[in-house]
């Protein structure tokens, strides 16, 4: 959803969607059969999940919100919501850690 | 006093009022389930092996919610796509077709919690335990029955360590129970354990994205419509938010689906 396109940039834009569309069908019947495949660690499956899941969201964000074609300041905004998103990842591992446990037995 | 940049862009950012205020948005919501999915992984990745509960969740239905939800984005981006060819009748047809497949999506969404809340753990006087869906018998206030369920006995029990280990056992057609001989009883509601509090918590804030979605779609396909006869280029962009804001309901329940039915 692009500013101001015309009436063919729209149909294009359209006929792309419906493709990508079809990509998001097909790659959620891929991360179904993947499920299916014997994997004893549970963190090689989440990361197989999550790998197929981050494709799909490039897709959906990328050209479905059109983010790929997206003003500098929209980019802006993403990217200080990535940095504080990996802050606070990086806080919640870091409290988590093994040294900040203090075991008296 | 008319508020300046709803119709038209910003020149310095290049964006109309509400585009900048969508992604604002967007950016607070993807703090928000960054984090309850971040709590889901530390957690799930954490667990001893096997003993983390798996195969509570019907997949074939995630996966035809996960169909839905896609084709509802690519109906909303159509309708949108009519705007800007000044097609309202086919505005109204897609939106229409979005906000009904926004529907089914909570129906199919409550039948699961519906399930989940009937789902019951009985805990029996002689440490026996029935794991199924609860019913009433009807005419006897002393009697329950579990239906398609797993009776394990203490002995059995002792042997169980793992959650998956309960598919090893004969499921049953009927379960017949008195309630004098049941020491307790629990349903898969969020308070059973860290994965079903966990997912009523994700998949409870998503459906009320869904929910909010629909509202204000359906406003926008109803009422709010009228605009398009005023104010053409602003409804068009209030269409272009909305698909946005739709896009990443889509796009959580991307994440959610495989995280929660399928690890």
């Amino acid at each position: 959803m692009s500013n101001q396109p015309d009436s063919h940039d729209v149909q294009q834009q359209v006929r792309k969607q419906k493709q990508i569309c079809a990509a998001l069908l097909v790659f959620t019947i891929v991360t179904v059969g993947a499920s299916y495949l014997p994997i004893e660690s549970a963190f090689a499956s989440i990361a197989i999940a999550m790998a197929v899941a981050l494709v799909e969201a490039f897709l959906v964000a990328g050209f479905m919100m059109h983010l790929s074609t997206e003003r500098k300041i929209v980019h802006l905004v993403l990217v200080l919501t990535f940095f504080f998103f990996t802050a606070m990842m990086y806080l919640i591992l870091w409290a988590n850690r093994p040294g900040n446990r203090l075991h008296l037995h | 006093m008319d508020i300046p940049y709803n119709s038209t862009a910003r020149p310095d950012t290049g964006l109309y009022n509400a585009k900048v205020g969508i992604w604002l948005f967007l950016a607070s919501e993807v703090m928000l389930f960054g984090a309850l999915f971040s709590s889901y992984i530390l957690l799930r990745v954490s667990a001893d092996p096997g003993a983390w509960p798996h195969g509570l969740l019907n997949i074939p239905l995630g996966m035809l919610n996960t169909f839905i939800l896609i084709t509802s984005s690519i109906t909303a981006v159509m309708g949108w796509a009519s705007l800007k060819m000044n097609n309202f009748a086919g505005y109204k047809r897609n939106q229409g077709i979005t906000i009904l497949l926004a529907i089914v999506f909570i129906s199919i969404k409550s039948y699961e919690y519906t399930d989940k809340f009937h789902h019951y753990v009985v805990q029996l006087n002689n440490g026996d335990v029935v794991d199924g869906h609860l019913e009433r018998v009807k005419g006897d206030t002393n009697a329950i029955v579990i239906h398609e369920g797993y009776y394990v006995n203490k002995t059995d029990m002792t042997q169980i360590t793992h959650a998956w280990q309960y598919r090893q056992i004969a499921r049953e057609e009927s379960i017949p129970i008195k309630l004098t001989d049941v020491k307790s009883m629990e349903n898969f509601g969020p308070s059973h354990n860290a994965f079903t509090g966990i997912y009523f918590v994700i998949t409870g804030l998503h459906a009320l994205h869904i929910i909010g979605g629909i509202l204000v779609m359906a406003y926008l396909w109803g009422p709010g419509s009228i605009m398009w006869r005023t104010d053409p280029e602003r409804f068009t962009n209030r269409a272009e938010i909305a698909g946005l804001y739709w896009h990443f309901v889509d796009l959580v329940w991307i994440f959610a689906f495989p995280v929660l039915y399928l690890t």
